[in-house]
């Protein structure tokens, strides 16, 4: 090309990047041109994402039996919608008997209130630890919670507005919007028999509060055992369908093989199923990995959770050389869908490098592998974890 | 041919405050104008230098990436070109209007810096930069006077429709904007519009902080689920 017109490139492609505050693809500092938002939330998450906004817990604040609303990870596809609470309704169509749309205050305040906690997990927590490495956003370990839940059962729901023989999956859509309309919405559709079991809930508190708006606020799908996109949040519209939903965040997004693959695989459509269930998975919750502690006797502390069934056991060690020991389960009662706490003491002297391991078993016999299952999506990682931590 | 290429080189000298500046004195009404950059072939972008290539790919993204989403989803990812290639092509399915032309040498970009060999440690947010604790959420209801306000109506169709499509709902130029989180975000809603963001050019000058506040509440009361009073 011209001298002229390369000049001019050039100096367009400066002057006008000056213009466009072109972002630095250094990741060693923060970007100041792009203020986030402010936002119930503490300062001490993990932004994965300002845009959409993305925010994943320390596991040291994942030390409790309920995560604390405004330490819970925040994950959404399109950043939370412009709602307000007050006046939310819900249309239902497709295959009610009369599909109609109704107001949630009077949905809420039609039913019986129930509350129990379970555990929200992404389907993607622990995506970091896969290799080879995988796209997507990087979560390691804390995108994960346990709150108490309240709202009405689902079933009831369903029970008093009626549906079509012919209904076998619900459609949910939300409030949150796409900045393309090329972009696909966020949609879930889940089966009918999963929906009318009893610990399925349409709730609209969180830990004794209103549902915040980050986590779905006023509404959102609570479904114990299954993994967090199944949790839908600021439902707008049920659509009852014959079948499942053919759209993007449904038939194409959220899939896993059912075989082991390496990355040169391309499984069969046969081979690769939805996303839905947790498996098996314990956490470090007392120590970040990297710590360095004082030589002597310590207490570790975590949690355990899995899909169907609960807890069995916790076994950990802190050297690869060491046999497994059984860590003390602390929680009372053990209830599907709920995690377990749990905590054991060792001992470590001066200098030593150890790597804090836990292995969950639940009462179907599952436990964690010791290779992690791949998948190119990065979904469910579960395989055993091992935590560095230094003695002084 | 000459005295074309100065005229363009002149105009493309023009720091944007600068356009905006000559927009303000020719009427003060009129929105600031954005320079599209040039979009030279594909031939002529591989005539860059490996800096001025690196600039010119690094302004792509704030084009047609950061209009949708900001940099920590590409900086955390650790991908292979074959991976980098299938992200981009399923972006632009949704929507990110990167020429076709550059899609290679994006993946290519893209893969130089994030790919599987490089250090393993995650880019970390300094959250004091990213969070505030403080509630700013504007809850309350639009009312049906700012709904239908036709001054404010009239101020969306010159400053904004044209990027941001009729009633806020978006097109190939700038996205949709009713419905979208920054609408209940007072202070981040005018930070943003006042000082622009990649396309979309700073209305400091050409918008007051009531005609920001206003804007953005009519945007709300075109929200389906923010209900207007």
């Amino acid at each position: 090309m011209s001298e002229d017109r390369r000049r001019f490139l050039i100096r367009s492609v400066s002057l006008t990047s000056a213009g466009l505050m072109v972002p630095s693809t250094s990741f060693s500092r923060p970007m100041p041109q792009e203020a986030a938002p402010s936002i119930e939330t503490k300062p001490g998450l993990i932004v994965r994402s300002r845009r959409p906004l993305d925010l994943e817990t320390p596991v040291d604040k994942l030390d409790s039996e309920f995560t604390p609303n405004d330490w819970f990870f925040v994950r959404n596809h399109f950043g939370e919608p412009a709602v307000r609470p007050d006046g939310w309704k819900i249309a239902f169509d497709g295959a009610f008997t009369k599909p109609r749309t109704l107001p949630l205050a009077e949905i809420i305040a039609a039913h019986p209130r129930h509350e129990l906690p379970a555990v929200a997990m992404c389907a993607g927590n622990g995506r970091a630890l896969f290799t080879p490495k995988v796209p997507g956003l990087m979560w390691e370990r804390g995108a994960v919670g346990q709150a108490l839940w309240s709202g009405i059962r689902f079933a009831d729901l369903i029970r008093a507005i009626g549906l079509d023989t012919a209904a076998r999956h619900l459609i949910f859509e939300t409030a949150d919007v796409t900045p393309s309309p090329k972009t696909p919405p966020y949609t879930r559709s889940l089966p009918l028999d999963r929906l009318m079991q009893d610990d399925v809930l349409l709730a609209d508190r969180m830990n004794g509060q209103p549902l915040p708006l980050l986590h779905g606020g006023p509404l959102r799908l609570v479904v114990p055992t299954w993994t967090a996109n199944h949790w839908v949040k600021w439902i707008v519209r049920i659509t009852a369908s014959a079948e499942e939903s053919p759209a993007f965040f449904q038939k194409t997004a959220y899939k896993i093989n059912t075989v082991p693959i390496t990355p040169a695989d391309t499984p069969k459509p046969d081979q690769m199923t939805s996303v839905k269930i947790l498996n098996v998975k314990s956490l470090v919750t007392s120590h970040l990995p990297g710590q360095t502690l004082p030589p002597g006797r310590h207490e570790v502390r975590g949690q355990a959770w899995t899909g169907p069934g609960v807890i069995d056991k916790v076994e950990i060690r802190t050297r690869p050389t060491d046999p497994w020991a059984t860590a003390e389960i602390v929680s009372k009662s053990r209830t599907a869908g709920a995690w377990v706490r749990w905590k054991w003491n060792f001992e470590a002297a001066a200098g030593e490098k150890l790597v804090i391991e836990t292995r969950a078993t639940d009462s179907n016999g599952n436990t964690q592998p010791v290779e992690p299952f791949w998948n190119k999506s990065g979904y469910l990682f579960n395989a055993i974890d091992g935590v560095p931590i230094r003695i002084s | 041919m000459k005295m074309k290429s100065k005229f363009i080189a002149i105009l493309a000298a023009l720091p944007l405050a600068g356009i905006s500046g000559l927009a303000l004195m020719l009427s003060a009404q009129e929105p600031p104008k954005f320079v599209e950059p040039p979009s030279p072939s594909l031939a002529e972008v591989r005539e860059l230098d490996p800096n001025e290539l690196v600039r010119f790919l690094d302004q792509r993204i704030t084009l047609h990436c950061n209009v949708c989403h900001s940099m920590e989803m590409i900086e955390q990812q650790q991908l292979t070109l074959p991976q980098w290639k299938a992200e981009i092509t399923k972006m632009i399915g949704w929507g990110a209007t990167l020429p076709k032309d550059y899609e290679d040498l994006m993946a290519e970009h893209l893969h130089k810096k994030f790919r599987p060999e490089r250090s393993a440690e995650l880019p970390r947010v300094e959250p004091e930069l990213a969070l505030k604790e403080s509630h700013q959420t504007d809850q309350e209801a639009v009312s049906a006077a700012q709904r239908n306000s036709p001054v404010t109506a009239e101020l969306y169709a010159r400053q904004c429709a044209n990027c941001h499509g009729l009633e806020g709902i978006g097109n190939e130029i700038g996205p949709r904007l009713t419905g979208r989180p920054s609408l209940t975000r007072p202070e981040q809603f005018t930070d943003l519009v006042e000082k622009g963001r990649g396309r979309m050019p700073a209305f400091g000058q050409t918008l007051k902080k009531d005609d920001l506040n206003a804007l953005r509440r009519w945007l709300l009361g075109r929200t389906e689920t923010w209900a207007a009073e």
